[in-house]
């Protein structure tokens, strides 16, 4: 292993140095400047592409009133048939 | 009875070197401070468990250990030397991620550029002491506190040192809270430590899902060499954010990240062979890798100070040292410290946001450093 300044030069450690933080600034500005404008784009956007009112988590068979009042009236009657053990999981 | 002596002579006992002992005790060190004292126990422990597994001495022609063409263990630290592992644990972290605190406030973007310092000056201080320009490469990526980007480049780079690298940026990132609190402490008045940022703002779904394919193509494009890690970052992300791959995003965060980490950190243990690890190059990547990890918080927690000078709404300094990307531990010591000076003041998610944008400072600089050195 040789040792000292002259390493640094062969190895052009300075120019990679500079050059490497330009770039890696470079990069995370420019994703800074994205994130900053990407909200102005989805509002100019939004009147285009209007947010759909569905989400991709709710099961369709939970989706009417009935259903979740059928749903309701089974949750209290499994509660019920459990006895106590439902009651000491909840509290 | 001839037999009896024959295989006495094959046992751990009679093959044992003060090297292999040594690192034994290291590795029961690592388990402890995982255990005892709660350092990043998920890898430190498979990491200082490996180390012993590793320093048990076999004959040659049994083929046990990392570096004998054939063993288990040679196929385990596969993952580790082809460069495997670190683009399935970026896809966990990806799937983990919520971005939401960089994007809800952009500017602290570039207090993860800024952290990156530690990495090229650690390439000065390497080329300095004699290393190669890769080696110096691999060494200064330690600096980027980002355990699998630094065994990814090093498997690039400079595979013969990839085990004492990998070992010193996996216990820097463990030495989170020991090495950053000084440094943040020095370089800031009691006044700055008080600073309290506003609260975010909300971000919608939309941000979120456009925002890993933005970052990707703009970092890949810029700097191809991070498109393995970047890539598989930013797919982790939108599988979670997505909302319509939730069971592999879940696979991504939990079951296969943890089989990654306990493999990854096993066979990183294991290669830290005596014979291999306790050298006086090792000792010297250990060193450059202490100064490359200090840099990088200076140099985040300076940029803060630089950026209050031109800011109406000023950032609390600390946060500038979670630049390392150490995801979350750094963002948590930010908090801690912050807490110490002021308990009701909460800079948790502020400090995330340049925490995150750390990782992706520091696996874009490590695409640097691969295009300029590969061969």
């Amino acid at each position: 292993m040789n040792s000292g300044v002259q390493n640094i030069v062969n190895g052009q450690g300075i120019m990679i140095t500079i050059s490497g933080m330009l770039i890696v600034f470079a990069a995370l500005a420019i994703t800074s400047f994205f994130i900053y404008l990407l909200p102005v784009f989805l509002r100019i956007f939004a009147s285009i592409l209007p947010a759909e009112e569905t989400s991709h988590h709710i099961p369709a068979f939970y989706s009417t009133p009935e259903d979740e009042a059928l749903a309701a009236i089974g949750f209290a009657l499994h509660s019920e048939a459990c006895g106590s053990m439902v009651g000491k999981e909840s509290f | 009875m001839e037999i009896l002596f024959e295989f006495l002579k094959t046992t751990g006992f009679a093959m044992m070197t003060w090297g292999n002992a040594l690192m034994i005790i290291v590795g029961i060190f690592f388990v402890s401070l995982a255990i005892i004292k709660d350092y990043e126990p998920l890898l430190l422990l498979p990491i200082g468990f490996g180390a012993i597994v590793g320093n048990i001495p076999s004959i040659d022609s049994m083929a046990l250990n990392v570096y004998q063409e054939g063993s288990v263990l040679s196929f385990l630290y596969l993952g580790v030397s082809k460069g495997i592992y670190p683009p399935l644990i970026f896809l966990g972290i990806g799937a983990m991620t919520d971005f939401s605190a960089m994007l809800s406030n952009p500017k602290l973007v570039l207090l993860g550029a800024a952290a990156q310092i530690g990495i090229f000056l650690t390439l000065i201080g390497a080329l300095y002491l004699g290393f190669s320009p890769s080696e110096s490469g691999a060494i200064g990526i330690i600096g980027g506190a980002d355990g699998p980007t630094a065994i990814f480049l090093s498997s690039k780079l400079a595979p013969h040192l990839l085990g004492s690298i990998a070992i010193a940026a996996y216990s820097y990132m463990a030495l989170v809270p020991v090495i950053q609190p000084p440094i943040m402490r020095l370089l800031t008045t009691k006044k700055e430590r008080l600073i309290r940022m506003k609260e975010p703002r909300h971000v919608s779904q939309r941000e979120k899902i456009i925002f890993p394919i933005a970052v990707f193509l703009i970092s890949a494009l810029i700097a191809p060499g991070s498109i393995v890690l970047i890539g598989m970052l930013c797919l982790g992300n939108l599988l979670k954010e997505s909302c319509v791959t939730e069971r592999l995003a879940n696979t991504a965060r939990n079951a296969m990240i943890d089989t990654v980490t306990i493999i990854l950190g096993f066979s990183v243990g294991a290669s830290a062979q005596a014979q291999t690890f306790l050298t006086a190059q090792s000792l010297l990547v250990f060193a450059l890798g202490a100064l490359s990890f200090s840099i990088a918080t200076a140099g985040g927690v300076v940029f803060a100070k630089c950026m209050n000078l031109f800011l109406r709404d000023k950032i609390n300094p600390l946060i500038g040292a979670a630049g390392v990307s150490a995801v979350p531990d750094s963002a948590r010591v930010v908090q801690m410290v912050g807490q110490k000076e002021d308990p009701h003041n909460f800079l948790l998610m502020h400090a995330m946001a340049p925490n995150v944008a750390g990782v992706l400072g520091s696996a874009i600089a490590a695409g640097i450093l691969w295009s300029v050195f590969v061969k």
